[in-house]
């Protein structure tokens, strides 16, 4: 993931600023809605449906920024601006980029639930 | 309480409109346009929180809907959305959107704007002392209604609940309403009545209405729908 993102950080100014029922019900829509929209981004890049590309990266890029999850709002924000003029390789990269850094948040958000309990 | 319709496919914002506006509003939630089509046509919704991409439209596209249509083009419209670039602010705010907000919004600040445009449209909700439709018009402050012929008005003899029953569905042209939605309207949803009730309320109202009557039309299977607009 580049730079330093703190995701339990993140989660914890969720909490400042919402209060814990709140971080805890968006860290776990995280968990459970992501992936899905992330294999969703992967088939519209292997299908090259541009119009699917630029609203999934939308989708999640949204959602990204308004959990304060900037490595993977940043990543989607480059694809819905761009991705029209990229070509297919460098998609699949940037979707795996985005997979890679999921699957390291969700690491730390799981952690996240489990000291809640 | 005021009543606050978001319209949002990201099921990751609606805990923070849920808490950034708890106590402001009544907030009903949309994932989609055809989902808020469908609250819009049961509720009096004072506000709406609109998305730009949504799974089937386009919130700028839907924006336009809103305003062409003369039950829903007075309640203010603030777009909530992650497009933060000049073009597509300016072209919110050209298709009367009161406000444009970015996301991640800050909870006071959306609070505050929200708020704001409450107040404001609060305040020229309750100037509106009566209401056209066709050649009827509704005097709010009297629960009275006139029809306007060729020799002047005429005051209608309607009861209360026929005022209020002809009411929302004037205020709703061309939606077709559930008896149940018009029950809960009318009624409230505390109470028991009968479908066949509110069929015997349509039927007088009819009758009263005399030369207007086809305004109301029977949706078999369905309920009810006001045509006021098409035919006139």
């Amino acid at each position: 993931m580049e730079g330093q993102f703190d995701a339990i950080q993140s989660v914890k100014s969720i909490e400042t600023n919402y209060g814990p029922q709140v971080a805890r019900e968006v860290v776990q829509i995280f968990l459970s809605d992501y992936p899905g929209k992330i294999a969703k981004l992967k088939t519209a890049i292997e299908q090259g449906n541009a119009e699917g590309i630029r609203f999934t990266a939308h989708d999640i890029k949204s959602g990204t920024l308004s959990m304060g999850i900037k490595p993977m709002s940043t990543v989607c924000e480059t694809i819905e601006r761009d991705g029209s003029k990229m070509d297919r390789e460098k998609l699949q990269q940037l979707a795996q980029q985005l997979e890679n850094d999921y699957n390291e948040i969700s690491r730390s958000y799981g952690e996240y639930l489990n000291i809640q309990h | 309480m005021p009543t606050v319709l978001a319209v949002d496919d990201s099921r990751e914002i609606h805990p923070f409109l849920k808490t950034a506006l708890s106590q402001t509003c009544s907030l009903l939630l949309a994932g989609s346009l055809k989902e808020a089509e469908e609250i819009l046509a049961k509720n009096e919704v004072h506000l709406i929180l609109l998305d730009v991409s949504l799974p089937d439209g386009s919130g700028f596209d839907f924006c336009t809907t809103l305003q062409s249509q003369d039950s829903t083009q007075k309640i203010p419209v603030i777009f909530l959305t992650g497009k933060v670039g000049v073009g597509d602010k300016v072209l919110g705010l050209a298709l009367g959107a009161e406000d444009y907000v970015t996301k991640p919004f800050d909870v006071l600040e959306l609070r505050a704007r929200v708020e704001s445009k409450l107040k404001k449209f609060l305040y020229y909700a309750k100037e509106e002392t009566y209401f056209q439709r066709g050649s009827l018009k509704f005097e709010l402050s009297t629960y009275s209604i006139y029809l306007n012929e060729n020799n002047g008005n005429q005051k209608l003899n309607m009861t209360p609940i026929e005022f209020k029953l002809l009411l929302k569905l004037a205020r709703s042209p061309g939606y077709v309403l559930s008896r149940e939605q018009l029950i809960d309207s009318v009624w409230g949803d505390s109470v028991y009545i009968e479908d066949r009730s509110v069929d015997r309320h349509i039927s007088s109202i009819r009758k009263k209405l005399g030369t207007c009557s086809s305004y109301i039309r029977t949706v078999p299977g369905l309920g009810y729908q006001f045509l006021a607009e098409q035919q006139h």
